[in-house]
């Protein structure tokens, strides 16, 4: 396949991440003005996943990152979910927290423990742990160096 | 005050005007001012954006928040675990390699290397100039709290030092002092953050002891949305995460890294320093509403209860790292925010009326509104009263509805179009500032259901007018090296 092609295709790839954003914004703008709670919770988390994968992706590939990144996005659905179980008025009744979960009431500690964590694991990490091979390669800043010299140079020739 | 807490924060003071003298002597030409002369290492990067990012909100406003509030509140601090993440995966190499082709060194500069739009570069120039002025004010008025309390001094007074000294660093430095200030400031927040949380457990008896007490009287307290309308909460974990696209005392930073193969570790750095100082909030408000329920003095508001914690129950040496820590966290934010409407002034809105201004030229005036703008966020302090809170929450929505689709998105997707950064802009702007005055005013409180946070609106209204207008618009060609930017 030839250059141009390749990156039209590219581009085309990025196009319909971008028109997902779309709908999952116009979906999270709804559910947050109808008071749609937990669809609104599932919106934020698929823009959060669709927003990581445009910026992890990579001459047409998000490469092992669409993985880490769709266990996050579990995650957030998971957390979220139990979130919205949270039953106060079993509380009152009872009058008082009966069962923690690292020190926390459970749908507390989905909040704590999942939703603080494992974004972090599981999207921040792997940035780092992936970064030579899928985020910047030497090749990468030789060829932008590369560039940036032509650029200096062109400057140079207009200003004399 | 005690001694102790006296001396820990002099000694402080003292070190942040040294760093700025020392820094001044480094800093010969506008580059250095704005962004540090392209010199800075990983960890310089990462602590300084992770510092200047977590305000003074971290040690005062946000524990006072969950003590009224309850854990829903830190929906605020826990997208700290994906915002950088997002931050460097988004803006991080193409900021960084955009520096390298092109001689941009704010925020608007990127903007209008990116759309090749005048109109565009003016625009992203007035929304960081009215977020700047808005979170000046409530840093300023932060620092002036801070130093009262420490040195028993009126208000006035207080606002007028922190003014001073951030001014002094940040005139005499520019962003090499802002740099290693946040560094150092960095350091304090981390250690005073784990200490205090070890004796808010203490003093509490574990997070059991505590949870369990709190849910006898205020179940919803210790739920995981609070007493808040889930739908609020929702939406600050969404505008937290994604928004920090359009903070500048974030996005510029990425400019200032020495080598770009640095980035590498500096999202995990930001982010695991951030998450622990995160902390505080955690355990400052539980103690707080766990030691109310227990026959505490009730607090005058919800602002005193940590520095009241920290007051009765600390070590006096530990009181004084956490005042401290809190000075660290605004005047980090402060100074950063100098320096950035320095830029907007001096450099981003003349070039957007074709005004040229040469680079000596620039970096005196840098320096010049650099002092006019400290002395204008004193005044707005002091002179605002209730407008101060108002102007500190506009200033990160505005900075989150206005910049961050045609900067995070718009350096990732090469269809996005000038028009469509030129369109989220005015849509950013003038919704933040429309849905707030109507909500402060009280003009029409019917507008938006009270479970919708307004600036969530803003933001993913934003978002939307980008993405739908420049799939309305015609692409244009990108220029070689700003396609370069977005292919690699």
């Amino acid at each position: 396949m030839s250059g141009a092609k390749k990156m039209a295709q590219q581009d085309r790839r990025l196009d319909i991440l971008v028109a997902c954003l779309l709908v999952a914004f116009i979906s999270a703008a709804a559910c947050m003005l109808l008071g749609l709670e937990l669809l609104f919770c599932y919106a934020v988390s698929v823009i959060l996943f669709l927003s990581a994968m445009l910026g992890a992706e990579r001459r047409g590939t998000t490469g092992p990152f669409k993985y880490f990144f769709l266990a996050t996005l579990l995650c957030w659905l998971v957390a979220f979910s139990i979130m919205a179980g949270f039953d106060i008025e079993a509380i009152r009744e009872r009058g008082y927290v009966d069962e923690l979960i690292g020190s926390l009431p459970p749908e507390t500690a989905a909040a704590v423990y999942l939703l603080w964590p494992a974004p972090f694991l599981l999207m921040t990490l792997p940035y780092a742990l992936l970064f030579r091979r899928n985020i910047l390669s030497d090749a990468d800043v030789e060829a932008i160096n590369k560039l940036a010299a032509e650029n200096r140079q062109s400057a140079d020739e207009k200003s004399v | 005050m005690n001694s102790t807490v006296v001396a820990v924060s002099v000694v402080y003071f003292a070190l942040m005007i040294a760093i700025g003298l020392w820094a001044a002597r480094r800093t010969k030409t506008a580059e250095d001012y704005y962004i540090a002369g392209k010199g800075m290492s990983m960890w310089a990067i990462a602590l300084a954006t992770m510092s200047s990012a977590m305000s003074g909100f971290l040690f005062i406003g946000g524990p006072g928040f969950q003590y009224s509030f309850g854990f829903g509140t830190l929906m605020l601090t826990f997208p700290a675990a994906v915002s950088f993440g997002l931050a460097w995966y988004l803006l991080g190499k193409r900021m960084r390699m955009l520096a390298e082709v092109r001689p941009v060194v704010t925020i608007p500069d990127a903007i209008h290397a990116r759309y090749d739009s005048e109109l565009a570069r003016g625009l992203a120039a007035i929304a960081i100039l009215l977020g700047v002025m808005g979170y000046l004010a409530t840093q300023t008025l932060a620092m002036g709290y801070v130093l009262s309390r420490i040195f028993d001094l009126p208000l006035s007074v207080g606002v007028i030092t922190g003014v001073l000294i951030v001014t002094v660093y940040a005139v005499a430095g520019g962003m090499i002092a802002g740099i290693y200030t946040d560094v150092v400031q960095g350091a304090i927040m981390l250690v005073a953050a784990v200490l205090t949380f070890m004796l808010a457990l203490d003093v509490g008896q574990g997070m059991d002891n505590m949870v369990v007490a709190i849910s006898s009287t205020d179940p919803g307290w210790v739920g995981p949305f609070g007493n808040l309308a889930p739908g609020v909460v929702i939406g600050w974990y969404l505008v937290f995460s994604l928004g920090i696209l359009g903070q500048p005392q974030v996005a510029h930073k990425f400019y200032m890294l020495r080598d770009p193969a640095q980035m590498r570790w500096g999202a995990v750095v930001a982010a695991s320093v951030a998450m622990i100082t995160s902390l505080v909030w955690l355990s400052l408000g539980t103690v707080s509403k766990y030691l109310s329920l227990e026959g505490g003095a009730p607090f005058e508001s919800a602002d005193e209860a940590a520095p009241s914690f920290m007051i009765e129950h600390a070590p006096a040496w530990l009181t004084g790292i956490f005042f401290a820590g809190v000075a660290a966290a605004s005047m980090s934010t402060a100074d950063s925010f100098l320096n950035i409407g320095a830029a907007a002034l001096t450099r981003d809105l003349p070039k957007a009326i074709g005004k040229t201004i040469s680079p000596q030229d620039e970096l005196r005036l840098g320096r010049i509104f650099t002092v006019i703008l400290a002395a204008v966020a004193g005044a707005v302090a002091l002179l605002s009263g209730q407008l101060v809170a108002v102007l500190g929450i506009f200033g990160w929505g505005t900075f989150a509805a206005a910049l961050a689709p045609a900067l995070g998105f718009g350096l990732n997707w090469r269809r996005a179009t000038a028009e469509a950064a030129v369109a989220s802009l005015v849509t950013g702007i003038l919704l933040q500032v429309a849905l707030e005055l109507n909500y402060q005013m009280g003009w029409r409180p019917d507008l938006l259901p009270d479970y919708v946070y307004r600036t969530g609106f803003s933001f993913v209204m934003s978002f939307i007018v980008f993405i739908t207008v420049s799939f309305l618009t015609p692409p244009r060609q990108l220029p070689r090296d700003i396609d370069a930017v977005m292919r690699v």
